[in-house]
């Protein structure tokens, strides 16, 4: 392109897509919506692939021989800039075209990334490789592979930092629901790029979230990224106003708003979309009813999926809650104004109006289950705990709950058993973590940390490549010849020992090495040994509440891991390098307020049993025990099992055979 | 003048984990068998010099002759034997009927048309197995998953899900040849439809009852299995509209992998040729040029060496793990199951082969001519209600036995149950998931003890292994009494164990 520009430069580069996949383009009631134009960032050095700053779309095909008999092919990549393209808004929706399914895969997958730093109030970086220098481990760009595989399956591969998507021949239950035998594509459907993004994104936030050490922990992934596929349908306007037409603004009953994955679901044989967050398909009578919330579920149902299924309900039921009463008014308006006319369709302004309001309550309710990940323990997360984050989180950024949304959200986990452990009721206040309490001892060790927080904001300031965030953020943890990290601050902190164990909930008194904990490098030869552990996700976050309060902050979190063996008689032993041992970890997210200066939460998880710092958490170390060992109580496929795929094991893939059906 | 047969013994023959047995009906007072059952001759992998003093003793035992073979379905561990001793049954072994499931019979078109679509997933299953094995050993391999500070285990937990995937691509199908060309169905299969001598073919038709067989007298056989659904499905598929019940266990046929090697020609596949790119050597026109460049570019980041780890040539073969399972899983389900009755008292003798949860719900949906003895029961409640003994389908495994369907309704207190498992021959990867210890617990209980196991060494009741089988066995069978302890008689010797079922 030229370097003169007459005219500003775009903000949006507009694409064309399937609102959910192409099916619905085949149904009449629905062909109507489903060709949407998505709007993502313009950005000025895409090159054919698509690759752009976050992705790099490669179409490989590994199960297509080429012209010289071997498997493997590479597909066109598109061209966004092509003028013809540009001119067009990008591609033709179309199944056949290879080129169209990039550009679908990248609109959409661009679309979430957006939503998502909105919410988040920063820049996305993918996981960080695990060798090479900190400038070797920066990944910058997320691969996606839009036909991978030949089966019903799309993934997200941490060990790639990849997403895999497959296709498939369909294999419908009735001949009415699906053309027998016909291709389906998992890289077309709205529902299944963002639920995959989603749990890349959900990975480079905090790796130790798809390391299933409690039956939530997987189920959690799946949740959130459930969850961010459904709301996001909330944001294409004539979706949403199709919907709200349909179920005349009652939007639990059946709609396409609050489920997942049309075609995939149908084509696999099943009725329908292959999740609904609110009712589900009556094989016998052949009708969809609402789910009633049933609390012995969190109980019983194990596997991530169907586990995960209840925290989507969960939210989607606050939602629905929330947006039951902010449109309560309108409804009595428009019931007043149904007297003097006929029966039938809403009038139009009204349905503009409920899908103003469901809209933007949607939004809300996204942002807040997002903002929430900052908040929660950085390892072994339960649903509960996801509770008070959330409730913690909006607390932070909206001073006054007019809508009752923290209540909704309350009511809808209570509805369906999950409650936090270790709360003694059920409200706002007691689920709200309580502020760190610094007493003498930990107020030196704040100082300090603020001190290091305030210096590392200030060089962090108008920082907008992710690359340079990544690097400054590492060397700022790491430490380099010319300044002490993070890291090292923590460890020389290590003397006040009680009190900073019970700051940070990784264990620091002389028991450690009974647990596999190695001593670390930092020790001075006339010191007594001291434990290694790990910062993570050290970020400055800054966000603007729907109030328009706004909150700066610094989060990162501390990760110790023991490394045992499981003894015959049920007890443990310190694991060896080359052992297939068990990590149990613990540790804690902090949360530092930049405006007010103060160390705000410390999020913990401890390592050590609150008692005897010198045991580990022994209750929580054979329930994580129990979990990862028995196949029986996991929830694991049959597939999982034969193939020794166990929740111990490192095949650094969690999700890929988790998601086969 | 044939007798009543009150009597069945019946040997388990022991070369490792898969079914062979030999059941001799008996009247009272007899020397010689009525009728002489074989079931089954297989093995998960034996050679042909450890298989043959087995089949010798087979063949020494049924003097050379059966009255009926039946082979409950095509796994190697159920047929193996047939082809590691070909030469031994062909010559020495005579069958007078051949017994089959009806999912044998290629003569209906439907079941042709069916095992058509079957026999191509296993291709497609053997080819991926194949070409995946052979890759495990590229460097490329190692290369994509063998990165990083834990990245041995990762490339060694993918060799392992090869080796898995061999085990059970093995198990339902011939290995790929030498020259990569698909041999087939399994030989074992074929020497039995083919080479041993037999007057008569009978396949089993599910829903049936055998009677009046020439040496049974006082014998029925009711036939269980396998389901008919998937027939009913494949009925009901011309009428649009109409429903039928979906039958996720045996409707594993199509979706779950659309390998390539499944695919008749390269006309199948997704998209145009013209999609594809490569760099043209012969570029001339600006837009040849520009499309080389944007296929080198994206090839090059594809090929780095140090973006090996992103690489997805192999990824797809791992479909093939699904895609085993769900086979192993459906010609598990596709055994013929035997409830064996003795007319006058009642009992009966449940010989299931493997199947599994799909086939034992079918069994109860199974419109029967009659209901059980007290004419209200459904006939296949009744039956199990009435079972002494029980040949435990698919070695242990947890889908092996229904718990509400089967293993609950197996109420007789005189129940005695045999299980084809031995953990000194077995495909490593079984051992995940068999036995199930809820399964044996269960077992151990409702038999109190009069439990048989082809093979017990090495083989735990409890999660840490501590309490071994045999302890748990012999401290059930103190706990019995004089009387019971006495009639509960097992032999073992160096090629079978047996026990006899007093059917009087």
């Amino acid at each position: 392109m030229s370097k003169q520009h007459y005219t500003p430069k775009p903000l949006k580069r507009k694409l064309r897509g399937y609102a959910f996949d192409p099916s619905l383009s085949l149904k009449i009631e629905t062909s109507d919506f489903n060709e949407v134009t998505y709007r993502v960032p313009w950005e000025e050095d895409l090159t054919p692939g698509p690759k752009g700053e976050y992705l790099e779309i490669i179409d490989f095909d590994p199960t297509i021989k080429n012209s010289e008999g071997e498997y493997g092919v590479f597909y066109k990549g598109v061209d966004l800039n092509d003028p013809y393209i540009l001119a067009e808004d990008g591609l033709t929706p179309s199944d056949s075209n290879p080129q169209f399914h990039q550009q679908m895969v990248y609109a959409v997958a661009m679309k979430t990334i957006k939503n998502f730093e909105k919410a988040l109030g920063r820049k996305i970086i993918w996981r960080e490789k695990a060798w090479g220098s900190i400038r070797e481990s920066y990944v910058e760009r997320l691969r996606i592979y839009p036909h991978a595989l030949r089966e019903p399956n799309a993934f997200y591969s941490p060990a790639k930092r990849a997403l895999l998507f497959g296709y498939f021949r369909s294999s419908p239950s009735e001949k009415q629901l699906h053309m027998p035998n016909s291709w389906v594509f998992t890289c077309l459907s709205h529902d299944i790029i963002a639920h995959e993004v989603t749990h890349a994104i959900l990975d480079g936030l905090n790796v130790y979230y798809n390391e299933p050490t409690n039956p939530d922990v997987l189920a959690f992934h799946e949740a959130f990224a459930d969850i961010v596929a459904l709301f996001q349908h909330f944001t294409m306007p004539e979706v949403l106003k199709s919907q709200i037409e349909r179920t005349k603004g009652n939007l639990e009953d059946q709609n396409l708003l609050g489920q997942l994955a049309q075609e995939f679901g149908s084509a696999v044989g099943g009725y329908g979309s292959l999740r609904d967050a609110i009712g589900y398909f009556d094989k016998e009578e052949k009708v969809w009813k609402r789910i009633t919330p049933d609390t012995s579920e969190y109980e019983t149902v194990i596997e991530p999926h169907k586990r995960g299924s209840i925290l989507v309900a969960a939210v989607f039921d606050a939602f629905l809650t929330i947006y039951k009463a902010r449109v309560a008014d309108l409804k009595r308006i428009a019931a007043d104004y149904k007297g003097t006319h006929e029966e039938g369709d809403l009038h139009p302004d009204l349905v503009n109006r409920l899908a103003k309001e469901a809209s933007k309550t949607a939004g809300h309710v996204l942002s807040i289950c997002i903002r929430a990940i900052d908040y929660c323990p950085p390892i072994d997360i339960t649903f509960g705990e996801y509770l008070r984050a959330i409730i913690t989180a909006d607390c932070d950024l909206v001073d006054e709950d007019k809508n009752h949304y923290r209540l909704a959200f309350i009511d809808a986990f209570k509805r369906r058993g999950i409650y936090p452990k270790g709360i003694k009721t059920l409200s706002v206040e007691s689920l709200r973590y309580s502020e760190v309490d610094i007493n003498g001892n930990s107020a030196e060790m704040v100082k300090t940390l603020t001190r290091f927080l305030k210096d590392y904001s200030r060089i962090m300031k108008f920082r907008p490549k992710r690359k340079d965030i990544f690097i400054l953020t590492k060397v700022h943890i790491s430490g380099d010849s010319s300044k002490v990290g993070l890291h090292e601050k923590m460890y020389e902190q290590i003397t006040m020992n009680e009190d900073f164990e019970l700051l940070t909930g990784i264990m620091t008194n002389d028991s450690f090495q009974k647990f596999g904990m190695n001593p670390s490098s930092y020790t001075k030869e006339e010191e007594s040994e001291k434990p290694t552990f790990r910062i993570t996700n050290l970020r400055e976050v800054s966000r603007i509440g729907p109030t328009g309060k706004k909150v700066n902050q610094i989060k990162f979190s501390i990760v110790q891991t023991a490394r045992l063996m499981p003894k015959a008689d049920g007890t443990f032993r310190a694991g060896k390098v080359d052992e297939e041992y068990m990590r149990f970890r613990g540790g804690a997210s902090f949360i530092f307020d930049l405006d007010t200066e103060e160390l705000k939460y410390s999020i913990r998880k401890p390592i050590f049993d609150p008692k005897d710092h010198s045991r580990l958490d022994e209750k929580r170390l054979k329930r994580q025990y129990n979990y990862q060992y028995d196949p029986e109580m996991n929830g694991m496929s049959e597939l999982e099992r034969y193939f020794d795929l166990n929740r111990h094991t490192e095949l650094q893939e969690p999700f890929a055979l988790l998601h086969n059906h | 003048m044939a007798k009543k047969i009150t009597s069945c013994n019946i040997q388990m023959y022991t070369m490792g984990t898969g079914d062979c047995f030999l059941l001799s009906f008996k009247g009272d007072g007899d020397q010689k068998p009525q009728f002489k059952l074989m079931i089954d001759c297989g093995v998960q992998s034996i050679s042909g010099d450890n298989m043959r003093p087995y089949a010798m003793k087979i063949i020494e035992e049924t003097e050379g002759e059966v009255d009926a073979l039946l082979i409950t379905h095509e796994h190697q561990d159920h047929v193996l034997g047939f082809q590691r001793c070909k030469k031994e049954f062909k010559e020495h072994l005579k069958v007078k009927e051949l017994w089959l499931p009806w999912t044998e019979n290629e003569s209906d078109a439907l079941v042709k048309e069916w095992k058509d679509e079957f026999g191509k997933k296993k291709k497609a299953l053997a080819m991926a197995t194949d070409l995946l094995n052979k890759h495990t050993k590229s460097d490329l391999f190692e290369q994509i998953y063998n990165v990083g500070p834990r990245g041995a285990r990762s490339f060694n937990a993918r060799k392992g899900i090869s080796n898995s995937l061999m085990e059970l691509s093995n198990l339902n199908t011939e290995p790929m040849g030498a020259a990569g060309d698909y041999i087939g169905g399994l030989k074992g299969m074929e020497v039995v439809k083919n080479d041993i001598e037999r007057e008569r073919l009978r396949f089993l038709e599910t829903g049936t009852v055998l009677e009046d067989i020439e040496g049974l007298q006082n014998i029925r056989i009711y036939i269980l299995g396998p389901p008919k659904m998937w027939k009913d499905v494949k009925t009901h598929h011309g009428k649009d509209g109409e429903t039928y019940k979906h039958n996720k266990e045996l409707e594993f046929v199509r979706a779950f992998s659309s390998l390539p090697f499944e695919e008749d020609d390269s006309e199948s596949d997704p998209f145009e040729k013209v999609h594809i790119t490569q760099y043209d050597s012969d570029a001339k026109t600006k837009y040849a040029k520009s499309k080389n460049k944007t296929y080198s570019r994206i090839k090059e980041s594809y090929t780095k060496p140090e973006n090996n780890y992103r690489r997805i040539d192999f990824d797809w073969l791992m479909s093939a793990a699904n895609l085993s399972l769900r086979l192993t899983k459906g010609m598990n389900n596709l055994s013929a199951v035997l409830a064996i009755e003795f007319i006058d008292s009642g009992k009966v003798m449940l010989f299931p082969g493997d199947a599994e949860f799909g086939s034992w719900r079918s069994w109860h949906e199974i419109d029967w001519d009659e209901k059980g003895k007290d004419g209200q029961t459904h006939l296949t409640t009744d039956l199990l209600n009435r079972t002494v003994f029980y040949k435990v389908a698919h070695h242990l495994s947890h889908n092996g036995t229904a718990r509400e369907l089967g293993m609950d309704l197996m109420t007789n207190k005189d129940l005695v149950a045999m299980a084809t498992l031995d953990y000194d021959v077995i495909s490593p990867s079984w051992k995940n998931t068999m036995p199930n210890r809820a399964l044996l617990k269960e077992l151990l209980k409702k038999t109190s003890g009069r439990f048989i196991v082809l093979n017990p060494k090495g083989l735990h009741v409890d999660k840490a292994n501590t309490t071994k089988l045999t302890d748990e066995i012999d401290k059930r069978l103190g706990n019995l009494s004089q009387a019971k302890q006495k009639e509960f008689k097992v032999d073992r010797n160096e090629f079978f164990v047996q026990y006899t079922v007093n059917g009087s």
